[in-house]
């Protein structure tokens, strides 16, 4: 491939050769170090490729040999640019479009953003848009370190932010933390309260002084675990009072009560096959759409799917293309079948489960019951579940300076 | 593939290099054929090519000549030392 890449740009011949004695001729070239190739057997004598440069020495070897030589085909890069030499328009044209491509790629031309699944990509880039990084900006004023430090500052929850430039695109990469909310990082004073109402199945405390014990009832606002630490002296005196970040582990029962209700009427999209297309245009940052008519869809979905023009991998261009697709439908209100409706309320409860096994909750009983009436569906009960409680809250300042002048007398 | 002509003192020029583990295609000027399939040839250390049809292509080495008969013959390139032969091969002969 690359042979004849090389061949291509630095032009070659095809001759054909006539003669007595072209195998002498042949010879003549091999001992003279002349490069032939693709030498093809015709009717008239032998066809042959040979560079530009070297074709000029073949003329002793010619007169030698008796051959006769003539040109078939000139090939190749400089004979390309030869023949078009008064097209000037043409190397202008060829000279503006590299000197564009360049341009374009110092630019930034795509924003992706990667490992995201709690926070939209919309809300993120929104983000990134405010941070005055945006789509066109040149990427030598790309700072990719202040952007990592911005998210992370914005977003407790991102623990590690990567920004990279490949091509003429900006990948994010981001990691999100699924603990985080309930510990944080509090080095002023603090007590952790509880967040719900409960029973206290279980507690490990690791800085501060515990305030509940196993089998307490716990409600919301209670401090499960006070930052106030009172050292008492032999006589069983208050000596001293440390103000800590209190830490640890409370499991608890709780009950979360489920209600919910579903209409038995409802409406369904039905697609009446009928649809338009429309197209736009994303060109740098503009962009334009020619008169987008919705006719007499009175109700309708609009789908938009965009391309993007690249080159190679990652080489993204400032220009996109949108298709539009508008599809009607008509609203039919239909009633769920008494089993319809269960298998609907079924799906919604195993959702609001999953949902919270996957905050970690852990479910004991699940008292729901559901019950199908006249016009709807009711879903109701307690679902007993076990999981870790309590939150942070700082303490006040006036009640510590309080309770320090009240020690100190 | 290699091929030495020979009478005797060619045969224990062979033996020699081959027991000094010596290229023999240096030391007593062997013809290297390199044949992949049927389709292609390659031909180094020769002298000359003495004839070139479409069907057959005879080669002059040190000692003396090889004959390749097939279809559709070509020479993909020629050099001063090697030279490729493509089409569809169907014999060679040492002569």
């Amino acid at each position: 491939m690359l042979v004849i890449l090389l061949r291509y740009l630095k032009g070659y011949l095809v001759i054909q050769l006539n003669g007595h004695s072209l195998e002498r001729f042949l010879n003549l070239c091999a001992n003279k170090n002349l490069y032939l190739w693709n030498v093809k057997k015709n009717q008239e004598g032998y066809l042959c490729s040979i560079s530009r440069e070297c074709f000029y020495e073949l003329k002793p070897i010619a007169q030698k040999t008796k051959t006769k030589l003539s040109i078939v085909k000139k090939q190749g890069l400089p004979f390309f640019l030869f023949y078009h030499r008064k097209r000037k328009l043409f190397f202008a044209g060829v000279l503006f479009c590299l000197i564009s491509v360049y341009i374009m790629s110092l630019h930034i031309w795509d924003i992706k953003i990667r490992g995201n699944y709690s926070y939209t990509k919309e809300e993120l880039l929104k983000f990134i848009q405010q941070e005055k990084v945006c789509c066109g900006m040149k990427k030598s004023k790309l700072d990719g370190a202040r952007l990592e430090e911005e998210i992370r500052k914005k977003y407790d929850s991102i623990s590690w932010v990567c920004c990279e430039v490949k091509g003429t695109q900006l990948i994010v990469t981001i990691k999100e933390t699924s603990d985080y909310g309930k510990k944080s990082k509090f080095k002023a004073p603090c007590d952790l309260v509880s967040n719900k109402d409960g029973v206290v199945l279980s507690i490990i405390t690791r800085n501060g002084t515990p305030q509940v014990k196993k089998g307490a009832t716990i409600k919301k606002g209670d401090v499960l675990i006070s930052g106030v630490v009172t050292l008492l002296d032999d006589a069983g005196e208050p000596l001293e009072t440390e103000y800590v970040s209190a830490d640890g582990d409370i499991i608890a029962q709780t009950v979360i009560s489920y209600h919910e209700t579903i209409d038995l009427y409802y409406y369904e999209k039905q697609y009446t096959k009928k649809e338009k297309n429309f197209f736009g245009a994303t060109i740098f940052t503009k962009y334009f759409s020619y008169f987008k008519n919705h006719g007499d869809y009175s109700h309708y979905d609009e789908i938009q799917d965009t391309y993007t023009l690249k080159l190679g991998e990652s080489f993204y261009l400032p220009f996109k293309f949108h298709k539009i697709t508008i599809k009607e439908y008509n609203l039919v209100r239909k009633k769920y079948t008494e089993k319809e409706v269960k298998e609907v309320a079924n799906r919604k409860l195993a959702l609001f489960l999953k949902h919270l096994k996957e905050k970690k909750v852990e479910i004991i009983k699940n008292n729901v019951k559901i019950e199908v009436m006249e016009n709807q569906c009711v879903l109701q009960g307690d679902i007993v579940t076990k999981e870790a409680v309590g939150k942070v809250q700082k303490i006040s300042r006036e009640n510590n300076t309080q309770e320090t002048k009240e020690d100190t007398p | 593939m290699k091929k030495q002509n020979g009478t005797s003192h060619e045969l224990k020029a062979q033996k020699i290099s081959s027991q000094l583990k010596l290229p023999q295609d240096v030391t007593i000027g062997a013809t290297i054929l390199t044949v992949t399939g049927n389709y292609e040839i390659t031909i180094e250390n020769f002298k000359g090519i003495l004839e070139y049809t479409e069907e057959c292509i005879v080669i002059k080495n040190k000692k003396g000549m090889i004959r390749i008969t097939g279809k559709k013959l070509l020479i993909h390139y020629f050099t001063n030392d090697s030279m490729m032969i493509s089409g569809i091969m169907k014999q060679i002969e040492f002569l």
